[in-house]
C-alpha cells in the first residue's frame, strides 16, 4: 500500500550539530526516516530532543553555529537540499515546503500588515499581480477562519489575537500549495481551547488537501489527534518509531512507555498513577556513549551504556532502538523479541 | 560474554554514568560567565589599576600636586640632549631656556639666561663652559585676538598693548607671548614695562615692526649681556645696550629665520644646532626620557604625572559618590514609585517625566552656577551656623550630579519592581504580614539588583564623562586642585606646542572610559545571559 | 489619534513653562544679585542699576514680567553685553549652532546607522571588529578630546582643515565630526546590536521560511525593526549635540550659541543663562516631541499606546 503513494522525503542519518564556545551541542544524532505524499508525521519528545532542530534541518534554517554534519542527506521531491546554497532553497522555502512555528505572537512582523506579509509571500513564489495576490491572501484567510478577511487582512499583528495570528500564520504557509508542511509545535502558545481550533483547523486542511504534514510536538494527545505515523525522539535520536496504532498501542521502547505512563487518560476506568520518567534529559554537550535514555530507564543493562542501540523491526511498521529487543537480553513483560536490527 | 552486557544495572550506576554539571548558585553563575569574558576581565583589572593609581599613586610621587618649579615648565615626557663635556648635557627647550641634565634624563638646573641679542640672533648664557645654539626657526603666527587701534603686534614673538603715554615715555602691557618666542621666561603675560626709561629689570626695546600697518606699531625686543660683549655689539650695530645683572662667561646662541616656504620636508619648527667651544655639535647625542618628570610638566611647572593621580582622585571621587547618591535616591524613589503604584506612581513618574525632558547636562549647569554661589546660614540661639556652602569644590559637583542623575535609576528600579511585585513570592510574603519596607529591602530590590549593578557600573563612566565636560567648561574643581577635565582644559591653549599636556589626562579618561563600559557590557552579558550581544 | 498629538502638544508647553519657573528661581536664590562683582559698585549706582532692569520690584512681580516676556518670546536684555538682549545673541549664535548641529546629525544618520547593520552582518569578521573598535573609541573619548586631536592632528600637523572659525567649507569638518563622535558611533553600536536582536527573531525565521529573499529578509523585515531603538535614541541624541556643542565651539572658537551660554555662565549673565536654558529645553522638547511623531509613525504599535 505505501509503495503507491509517492515519497516526498527521505531523512537519512541526519545530524545536526551547534559550535559554540563552550563545545559541540550534538542536537541531532543520525535520525533517518521516509515520509510519503499524505502522511502526516508526527515527531514528539521532550525539550531538547532535537525534534525541532531535526525540522528546521530540513528548511535549511539551522543558524550560526549550526550545521548540518556530512553524511546526512534529506532528499525532497528527488532532489538532495542539503546540496543546494540558500539562493537556491529559497526557491523551495514557502513554496514547496513552508513551516509554522511555535509562538504565533512573535512569529508575524510587527510593523509591517498582515496584508504586506501574506502578499509578500505570495508574490515572491508566483506570478500575480498586486491585486490577484490581495484576492488570493483574502480567500486564504477566509479558509483558515478569519471572520472578516476583507477587513481585518489591514490589520497589523498586534491587533490580531494568538489564535488569529496562527490562523495567519498558516494561510501564509499553505498560500502557495506546498507539498510539505512542517509544523512545529503549532498549539503550544495558546489557550486550551484555542489549540482544539488549530488542530481541527489542521486536521481540516489535511483532509480537504491531502497536504502531507511533518507534526512536531511534546504533546501526544496532539499526535492522537492529527498523525498517521510517529517519531519518537529522545537525546537527539531516534527511539522509536510506527504508525500512529503501533505507538499507541504496542510500544516497544521504554521512553515510548514512560511518556505515555506520565499522561494522564480522561475516562479511563482503572485508577492508574501517573509516574513521571525520573532524571532529566541528556547534556547534549556530552551525551552518553549508549542509548541517551539508558541513565532513566527502568530497565538499563550493561550494553545500554555502553552502545547505543540498532533499529531493531516490531514489525513492517514499526521499528525501536531497545537492547531488550536483542536475542541476548533477559526477558522483560511488555517487550517482545525481534531479530533483524537494521 | 555477550550475555554479561546484557546485566541489569543498579540505580546507582545509571546515576554516575548520568552527566550532570555542577549546580551553582545565580551569583557564582554570574561570576563564571563573567570570568570567561575577556573583555569584561580587561576592563575588571583596569578598574582595579585606575582606582589604585588614584588612591596608592601619590604617595610614590615626590611631588606634591600644588607645587611649582617654574625653571622647569613646560616640560616634555622626553627630549634630546646634547653632551657638551664629560657627564654634561644641555637640553634647550622650546622656549630657549637651557637646562643642564644627567645622561639619564635627569634635570639638574637652569643656565641662566644673560643676554639675548634679537638683531644678530644671540643668546648668552651664564656658566662655565661656552655653549653656541643655533636654530633655524619659522615663526608662523596668527593672531586671533581682537586688536584695539593702539595694539602692537609681531606676528612672530607675540603681542604688545600700548597702554599709556606719561612723561617718562610709552608704557606698554605685554598681552601675548608667543610659544616659541625667546622671550619667553623672561617676559611674562601681563608684563609692563617702560619703553623709554628702561627701569625695568629687563632692558627692552621696542623697534619697529616692518610688518605692520600700523603707524604706533613696534617690536619688541630685550637685551641682556656682559660690558665686554654689550662693547662689542655697539660697534657693530651702532645701536646702544645696556648691562644687567653682573654675568661671568658670555656663550651665545644664534638663529636663523626661515620661510615657511623653504622649509625641507619633516623639519620641525626650530632647528637647532649646538656649537660647543667651538666644535659643532649638529646631531644630538640622544633622545632620554625625563626622569625627574616622568609624564613632564605643566605650564607651572608642576608634575603632570602627580596632577594625574591627584585627578583620578578627583574625577573618581566625584564618580563614586555621585552614583552612590544616585543609587540610594533612584532605588528609594524608584521601588517607592513601583511598589505602591496607582496615583502615586502616577504622580512621581510624571515628576520624573518633566525632569527627564530637558537634557540633564544643562541642568547640572545651571546647579553648578547657583550652587557655587549660595550659602545657606541660620542664626539659633544667637549662634551662626552654615547648614550648606556652596563654592566650586568638590561637593558642590557631587551634590549637583547627585542631584539629577538618579531620574534614569529610578525608572529602572520602578520598571524591575512593577514586574517582580506580581510574582508569587511577594504575593505570599504579602499573606503572612510582612511589612511593605521589608518587601521591598528584603524581596524586591535584591532581585532587580542584576540590572540596577549594571546601570551603576555604566553610571561611573558617564559621571567621569560629565565632571571632566564641567571642567572643561569651567564649572569644575577650583586651583590648584584638578581633575583630569580641568589638566586637559588646561592643556589646551599649549596644545599644539605641548600636545603632551592634553594627552596624559585625555588618555587617563579614555582608559577609565574604556574599562568601566568593558565592565559593564561583561556583567550586563552576565546577569542575563539572553540580553547578550551575539 | 489627533488629540494624542495634541495632548503630547499642550503637554511640552507646560514642561517648558516649568521649566522657566524653576530657572527663574534658581537664579533667583543667588544671593546679591547679578551686579554683584568682585569690585564693589557703590549703593546708588547699584540702585539704579537694579531699577533700570526691574530688580527692585517684588519677585512675584518680576516673576510675571519674566513669564509675560517669555510668552512673547521675549527673553530680555543682556546684564553683562550691553546693549544686547537674549533674543539678539540667540539670533546671533543659533545659526552657527544649528548648521553644525544639522551637518553631525546628517553625519550620524547617513553614516552610524549603515555602518552598524555591516557590523551586524559581517558579525564577528575583521570589518565588525574594526567598526566595533572604533565605536567603542568614539564613546570613551569626550568631545573636547576629540576635538583636541582634530586640531593637533588634521589642523596642526598635517594642516589639512582650518584649526578654527568657519570661513571655508573645510573649516566646517572638524567640528562636525567632533560634535558627532560620541552619537556616531552610539548609533552604529546601537544598530548593530539592535539588528543581531532582531535577526534572531522569530518573524525573521518565518520570512526566511517563506522564502523571502535574503536581501529582502535584511532590508525590509529586519531593518525597519532594527532601528525603532534607534529613532528612540535621536531624542536624547539632540540632547548630546546640544550640549556637546558647548565644547566644541569653544575648542574651535565658533561664534555660536554655545559658546555664548559657556560665557554667560563663568559670568552669571543670570538673563541669558535663564533665556538660552529655556531656548535649549524648548528646542530639545520640539525635537524630541517630532521624533516621537515619526516613531510612532513606523511602529504602528505605539498608536494604542496614547
Amino acid at each position: 500500500m505505501a509503495e503507491q503513494k509517492k515519497k516526498i522525503l527521505e531523512v537519512k542519518n541526519l545530524q545536526t550539530s551547534f559550535y559554540t564556545h563552550l563545545g559541540e551541542v550534538q542536537a541531532v544524532r543520525g535520525v533517518s526516516y521516509d515520509l510519503f505524499e499524505g502522511e502526516v508525521l508526527g515527531i514528539v519528545g521532550e525539550s531538547g530532543s532535537g525534534k525541532s532542530v531535526s525540522a528546521l534541518s530540513i528548511m535549511r534554517l539551522i543558524e550560526e553555529p549550526g550545521v548540518i554534519k556530512e553524511g546526512s542527506s534529506i532528499i525532497f521531491d528527488g532532489v538532495d537540499i542539503t546540496e543546494l546554497d540558500n539562493k537556491e532553497m529559497s526557491e523551495y522555502r514557502g513554496n514547496d515546503i513552508a513551516m509554522i512555528f511555535q509562538d504565533p505572537m512573535t512569529s508575524l512582523n510587527p510593523v509591517y500588515s498582515i496584508k504586506n506579509q501574506m502578499v509578500e509571500v505570495i508574490r515572491r513564489h508566483t506570478d500575480m499581480n498586486p491585486e490577484e495576490a490581495l484576492k488570493r491572501a483574502k480567500e486564504l484567510l477566509g479558509m483558515v477562519g478569519i471572520p472578516d478577511p476583507e477587513q481585518q487582512i489591514h490589520d497589523y499583528p498586534h491587533q490580531f489575537s494568538g489564535g488569529m495570528r496562527q490562523r495567519a500564520l498558516i494561510a501564509t504557509a499553505i498560500s502557495c500549495n506546498p507539498k510539505l508542511l512542517i509544523a512545529d509545535e503549532p498549539t503550544t502558545a495558546l489557550d486550551v481551547t484555542i489549540q482544539a481550533q488549530i488542530i481541527e483547523l489542521l486536521k481540516k486542511l489535511q483532509e480537504e488537501i491531502g497536504m502531507t504534514i511533518i507534526l512536531i510536538t511534546h504533546d501526544l494527545g496532539v499526535i492522537a489527534e492529527l498523525s498517521t505515523h510517529v517519531i519518537v525522539m529522545y537525546g537527539g535520536m531516534m527511539m522509536e518509531k510506527g504508525t500512529v496504532e503501533d505507538i499507541f498501542y504496542n510500544p516497544q521502547h521504554p521512553y515510548t512507555k514512560g511518556l505515555h505512563k506520565s499522561i494522564p487518560k480522561v475516562g479511563e476506568k482503572n485508577k492508574e498513577r501517573l509516574v513521571p520518567i525520573e532524571g532529566s534529559p541528556p547534556d547534549l554537550m556530552a551525551p552518553p556513549a549508549g542509548c541517551p535514555f539508558s541513565p532513566r530507564c527502568p530497565h538499563a543493562m550493561k550494553i545500554c551504556l555502553e552502545k547505543p542501540a540498532p533499529l531493531f523491526e516490531v514489525s513492517e511498521s514499526q521499528v525501536s532502538a531497545c537492547w531488550l529487543q536483542d536475542d541476548d537480553a533477559p526477558d522483560v513483560a511488555g517487550y517482545k523479541k525481534y531479530k533483524g536490527a537494521k | 560474554m555477550a550475555n554479561k552486557d546484557f546485566e541489569f544495572i543498579s540505580r546507582e550506576e545509571k546515576l554516575d554514568s548520568e552527566q550532570t554539571r555542577r549546580s551553582l548558585t545565580y551569583w557564582q553563575d554570574v561570576w563564571r560567565r563573567l570570568k570567561k569574558n575577556r573583555l569584561a576581565m580587561i576592563g575588571l583589572i583596569g578598574v582595579i589599576i585606575i582606582v589604585l593609581f588614584g588612591i596608592l599613586g601619590p604617595i610614590f610621587t615626590p611631588y606634591k600636586y600644588s607645587d611649582q618649579v617654574l625653571d622647569f615648565s613646560n616640560l616634555p615626557p622626553r627630549f634630546d640632549i646634547y653632551n657638551i663635556a664629560d657627564d654634561e648635557y644641555i637640553f634647550l627647550t622650546k622656549e630657549y631656556r637651557v637646562l643642564e641634565t644627567t645622561s639619564k634624563g635627569e634635570l639638574i638646573s637652569r643656565i641662566d639666561n644673560i643676554h639675548k641679542d634679537q638683531v644678530n640672533k644671540i643668546y648668552y648664557f651664564a656658566k662655565e663652559y661656552e655653549v653656541t645654539l643655533e636654530a633655524n626657526t619659522v615663526g608662523n603666527y596668527t593672531p586671533t585676538e581682537t586688536l584695539g587701534a593702539n595694539a602692537v603686534y609681531s606676528t612672530k614673538w607675540g603681542i604688545a598693548l600700548e597702554d599709556s603715554t606719561n612723561a617718562a615715555g610709552v608704557i606698554a602691557q605685554i598681552v601675548y607671548i608667543h610659544p616659541n618666542s625667546p622671550f619667553q621666561g623672561v617676559l611674562m603675560e601681563g608684563d609692563s614695562f617702560d619703553i623709554q626709561s628702561n627701569q625695568n629689570l629687563t632692558e627692552i626695546m621696542l623697534l619697529a615692526d616692518p610688518n605692520s600697518t600700523s603707524s604706533a606699531s613696534t617690536l619688541i625686543e630685550g637685551r641682556m649681556g656682559s660690558q665686554a660683549v654689550i662693547d662689542a655689539l655697539e660697534a657693530n650695530n651702532g645701536v646702544e645696550y645696556f648691562v644687567v645683572g653682573d654675568p661671568q662667561i658670555e656663550v651665545n646662541f644664534s638663529y636663523k629665520l626661515m620661510d615657511p616656504e623653504d622649509r625641507p620636508a619633516g623639519y620641525e619648527d626650530v632647528l637647532i644646532t649646538v656649537t660647543y667651544e667651538g666644535k659643532e655639535l649638529t646631531e644630538k647625542s640622544d633622545t632620554v626620557s625625563n626622569s625627574t618628570y616622568l609624564w613632564g610638566t605643566d605650564s607651572l611647572g608642576r608634575d603632570i604625572l602627580t596632577r594625574v593621580m591627584y585627578g583620578a582622585r578627583i574625577s573618581l571621587a566625584v564618580a563614586f559618590v555621585a552614583t552612590i547618591v544616585n543609587f540610594i535616591i533612584g532605588i528609594t524613589y524608584g521601588s517607592i514609585s513601583g511598589y505602591k503604584g496607582g496615583g502615586v506612581d502616577n504622580f512621581m513618574m510624571r515628576v520624573v517625566d518633566i525632569i527627564n525632558s530637558i537634557p540633564l547636562t544643562l541642568y547640572v549647569i545651571l546647579l553648578m552656577v547657583v550652587l557655587r554661589d549660595v550659602v545657606i546660614d541660620v542664626t539659633l540661639f544667637g549662634r551662626y551656623f552654615v547648614i550648606f556652602k556652596g563654592g566650586s569644590g568638590l561637593g558642590t559637583i557631587i551634590f549637583a550630579l547627585g542631584s539629577v542623575y538618579w531620574v534614569g535609576m529610578a525608572r529602572l528600579v520602578r520598571g524591575q519592581i512593577l514586574g517582580l511585585k506580581e510574582q508569587e513570592y511577594v504575593l505570599a510574603a504579602r499573606t503572612i504580614g510582612v511589612s511593605t519596607t521589608k518587601i521591598i529591602t528584603r524581596h524586591l530590590v535584591p532581585n532587580a539588583m542584576g540590572p540596577i549593578i549594571v546601570s551603576m557600573t555604566m553610571m561611573i563612566p558617564s559621571a567621569v564623562f560629565t565632571e571632566a565636560f564641567l571642567s572643561f567648561i569651567g564649572l569644575g574643581v577650583s586651583a590648584p586642585q584638578a581633575s583630569w577635565g580641568t589638566l586637559a582644559n588646561d592643556a589646551l591653549s599649549g596644545l599644539t606646542t605641548y600636545p603632551y599636556q592634553l594627552f596624559f589626562p585625555a588618555a587617563a579618561i579614555a582608559v577609565t572610559m574604556l574599562a568601566f563600559n568593558f565592565l559593564g557590557d561583561g556583567l550586563r552579558d552576565a546577569l542575563d545571559p539572553r540580553l547578550r550581544k551575539g | 489619534m489627533r488629540s494624542y498629538y495634541v495632548k503630547r502638544f499642550f503637554s511640552a508647553i507646560f514642561t517648558i513653562l516649568i521649566i522657566a519657573t524653576i530657572t527663574f528661581f534658581l537664579m533667583r536664590m543667588i544671593p546679591g544679585g547679578p551686579f554683584t562683582r568682585e569690585r564693589q559698585v557703590p549703593d546708588e549706582i547699584l540702585a539704579a542699576l537694579n531699577a533700570r532692569y526691574n530688580l527692585d520690584d517684588p519677585l512675584f512681580i518680576q516673576y510675571l514680567n519674566y513669564m509675560k516676556g517669555l510668552v512673547t518670546f521675549d527673553l530680555g536684555p543682556s546684564f553683562r553685553i550691553l546693549g544686547y538682549s537674549v533674543n539678539d545673541l540667540i539670533r546671533e549664535g543659533f545659526p552657527t549652532s544649528a548648521k553644525i548641529g544639522i551637518l553631525a546629525t546628517i553625519l550620524i544618520v547617513s553614516v552610524g546607522i549603515p555602518v552598524g547593520i555591516i557590523s551586524a552582518l559581517k558579525q564577528n569578521s575583521p570589518i565588525d571588529y574594526f567598526v566595533m573598535f572604533m565605536a567603542t573609541l568614539g564613546v570613551t573619548l569626550p568631545s573636547f578630546v576629540i576635538a583636541t586631536f582634530i586640531i593637533y592632528f588634521f589642523a596642526g600637523q598635517l594642516g589639512w582643515i582650518p584649526s578654527n572659525g568657519l570661513n571655508s567649507p573645510l573649516a566646517y569638518i572638524g567640528p562636525t565630526i567632533a560634535l558627532s563622535g560620541y552619537s556616531l558611533s552610539f548609533v552604529a553600536r546601537l544598530t548593530r546590536s539592535s539588528m543581531l536582536e532582531v535577526l534572531r527573531q522569530d518573524y525573521v525565521r518565518t520570512a526566511r521560511a517563506n522564502g523571502i529573499s535574503e536581501f529582502k529578509v535584511i532590508g525590509k523585515h529586519a531593518l525597519k525593526n532594527a532601528l525603532i531603538p534607534v529613532i528612540t535614541y535621536i531624542g536624547p541624541m539632540i540632547a548630546a549635540i546640544l550640549t556637546g556643542s558647548f565644547v566644541i565651539e569653544k575648542v574651535f572658537a565658533l561664534p555660536g550659541m554655545g559658546g555664548y551660554f559657556v560665557e554667560s555662565v563663568t559670568n552669571r549673565d543670570y538673563t541669558v543663562i535663564i533665556g538660552m536654558t529655556v531656548f535649549y529645553a524648548a528646542f530639545y522638547i520640539i525635537m524630541v516631541f517630532l521624533v516621537d511623531i515619526a516613531y510612532s509613525m513606523i511602529d504602528p504599535r505605539i498608536k494604542l499606546s496614547s
